[in-house]
């Protein structure tokens, strides 16, 4: 059963167009989280879905039932803001607990039952000592959490929040995320989450959308998106450093091998996709290949085929490493184990690229090849 | 000068140290006559003007504000039609002199029987404090993150109880200091409250006028009224200082 259905949504603010046409069907109780860089759009959608912001054009249907002109506070939502948003003259508690007092509410609470609802929220957002506080008197994250808490504890028909754990610091926000999602799946809450970050957004979501500039990039499952990224910028938006993407790179034969040949280097391919190259008429294509994908080879191993490189600079990450390695004219980056500490700039190295860890994109509008 | 005897306020070269006496006071006050004085006492109903200029000052601010509080929030918050002209034209009430359209008035006022009632002077004093009250509100109300707001629409409010229960609190200490400046301008103008009032409704200030006789000005009484038409005034502001300050800084409220 879809529970959310948005078509063909346009939103345009004076002569920028903010969202481009967008399709989007949420089941009962799904949790779908839009991934997108700032300004791609999410916000927007939010607020369009939750009424605040009215549709240019397009179509909300809410339970089989057209919400696109039903004003916010009929609408049943409730909505995380990434400004928090709090209600500056109120106490924590009471902010968390004015939507209560709103007078579309059809059942009244008593004071018991509120306080029932509100005890397991601010226990799992570890807000109880602020209860008194004002917003003003508490920190960036703590607000967040207030927020969220606001949200959480009406149990409205659809929840939507706009980056809701993005300003936690980062124990609390790995710590956060797997209660969200447990509390959101418990209580079926259908739900639309909007984040910028990827590991965010395939750690929480059933599915991820992916937007861009107004546009939604692809629809799916964390193993389809990564898998098949339907387009290039997909791929840009996706880990750390994300996707690499040589440009421009020519499919050609050589001694019965099929190659890409890229800016001063190849890389071997499949037959396959060479067919469906050739199949699509394609005389150039990008190839994306995510840092992850890419293996540090021994210099005496010649069991596979590589590309020799140099070492341009290296980058640590925590645990794990961003190697930049020239090869022919590109940049790629390689993601390898901190412990190996081979940052030498310079220093020759071999990769291995593995056919079947490429994605090969249209070099025309950047879409993945194997999308039709 | 109103601890002065007439001879003290009169001499030459002026006299910084002198015997103070509390006539002036007494005669404004319980306008008792001072006796040892060869001039007759002007009886001044001071009481009476200061009554007056209170309600004067509290209508025109109290109305100023129930007009001016619904068109500064529309405003700050929403589009319409020649939005900034109908902002501007609010503003060029002040632009005219008064004493140009004084005339005017008081033949209007004359035929309309608004003439020497409190309701005339409250009339002609909010329309000078609107323009005012609206511009000043204008920008407390942008002040206000409309995420607040919005969030409270989410939260099940409709247009109403969100201003009722999230926006007015938020901007009451704007509200309160708006409201004492809007009061002292109103208790402190004179022209309108001149011209277009009599004896029944004049306010304070004009009133002060009386004091000068045919014969000769009672500076000392003149004084003493004078000093006590400050009073509200300074009280008001020193009361409500904290407000006032509190909404000058309002931009730094913050969710």
């Amino acid at each position: 059963m879809a529970n959310l259905q948005i078509q063909e949504l346009i939103k345009k603010y004076d002569k920028v167009t903010a969202i481009e046409g967008l399709n989007l069907s949420i089941a009962d109780g799904e949790l779908v989280v839009i991934l997108g860089r700032p300004g791609a759009g999410k916000t927007t959608t939010l607020k369009v879905v939750a009424g605040i912001e009215p549709v240019s054009a397009g179509k909300i249907y809410f339970e089989d039932e057209d919400i696109t002109h039903t004003p916010p506070e009929e609408r049943d939502v409730a909505m995380v803001f990434e400004t928090y948003a709090l209600y500056p003259h109120l106490s924590v508690f009471d902010n968390i607990t004015l939507s209560f007092k709103a007078p579309v509410r059809r059942i009244k609470l008593g004071e018991e039952e509120i306080q029932k609802r509100v005890t397991p929220i601010t226990e799992m957002l570890e807000i109880t000592e602020f209860l008194d506080r004002k917003p003003r008197e508490l920190s960036g994250g703590q607000r967040q959490r207030v927020a969220l808490a606001r949200a959480l504890v009406r149990d409205p028909r659809l929840v939507l929040l706009d980056e809701p754990i993005a300003h936690l610091d980062a124990r609390l926000r790995h710590g956060l995320r797997p209660d969200l999602r447990n509390y959101l799946k418990d209580r079926g809450f259908t739900t639309l989450y909007a984040t910028t970050d990827y590991i965010e957004a395939f750690g929480l979501a059933d599915r991820v959308v992916i937007l861009n500039e107004g546009c939604v990039l692809q629809i799916g499952t964390r193993d389809k998106i990564l898998g098949t990224p339907a387009n290039e910028k997909v791929g840009q938006l996706i880990g750390i450093p994300p996707m690499n993407v040589i440009q421009d790179a020519k499919p050609i034969v050589e001694a019965g091998r099929m190659a890409l040949e890229a800016n001063g280097f190849q890389i071997k391919i499949g037959k396959d996709q060479y067919q469906m190259i050739e199949k699509k008429g394609l005389a150039a294509v990008d190839i994306g290949v995510y840092p992850s994908d890419i293996e540090l080879i021994e210099a005496d191993n010649t069991s596979k085929p590589t590309v020799n490189g140099e070492v341009y600079v290296y980058e640590p990450l925590g645990m794990k490493g961003a190697l930049s390695v020239k090869v022919g004219n590109e940049i790629l980056k390689v993601q390898i184990s901190a412990r190996i500490q081979r940052a030498g700039a310079g220093d020759p190295v071999k990769l291995y690229i593995d056919e079947k860890r490429i994605h090969i994109f249209d070099a025309q509008d950047g879409s993945n090849i194997l999308m039709s | 000068m109103s601890f002065k005897t007439p001879k003290d306020v009169t001499s030459y070269p002026p006299k910084f140290i002198f015997k103070p006496t509390l006539a002036n006071w007494e005669n404004v006050l319980l306008g008792r006559k001072w006796t040892g004085t060869h001039y007759e006492t002007v009886q001044m109903e001071v009481l009476r003007y200061f009554k007056n200029s209170l309600i004067i000052a509290t209508g025109a601010t109290l109305l100023a504000l129930i007009l001016g509080l619904p068109a500064a929030y529309s405003l700050a918050r929403y589009k319409f039609f020649r939005k900034e002209d109908f902002a501007f034209t609010l503003l060029s009430f002040k632009f005219a002199p008064a004493l140009l359209v004084v005339f005017g008035l008081y033949a209007l006022y004359q035929t309309l029987n608004l003439y020497d009632t409190y309701i005339g002077l409250i009339l002609i004093h909010q329309l000078l404090l609107l323009p005012f009250v609206v511009w000043m509100m204008r920008s407390y109300f942008a002040a206000v993150p409309i995420e607040v707001e919005q969030a409270a629409r989410v939260d099940g409010f409709r247009w109403w109880g969100v201003f009722s229960k999230v926006t007015l609190p938020l901007v009451k200490p704007a509200i309160a200091a708006t409201s004492v400046v809007a009061f002292i301008y109103s208790w402190n103008e004179f022209l309108y409250g001149y011209v277009l009032a009599g004896d029944i409704s004049r306010p304070v200030t004009p009133s002060l006028l009386g004091f000068i006789s045919y014969e000769r000005v009672l500076w000392g009484q003149m004084a003493a009224a004078a000093s006590l038409a400050m009073v509200p005034s300074v009280v008001l502001s020193l009361f409500i200082q904290r407000y006032v300050v509190a909404g000058l800084s309002f931009g730094a409220v913050r969710g």
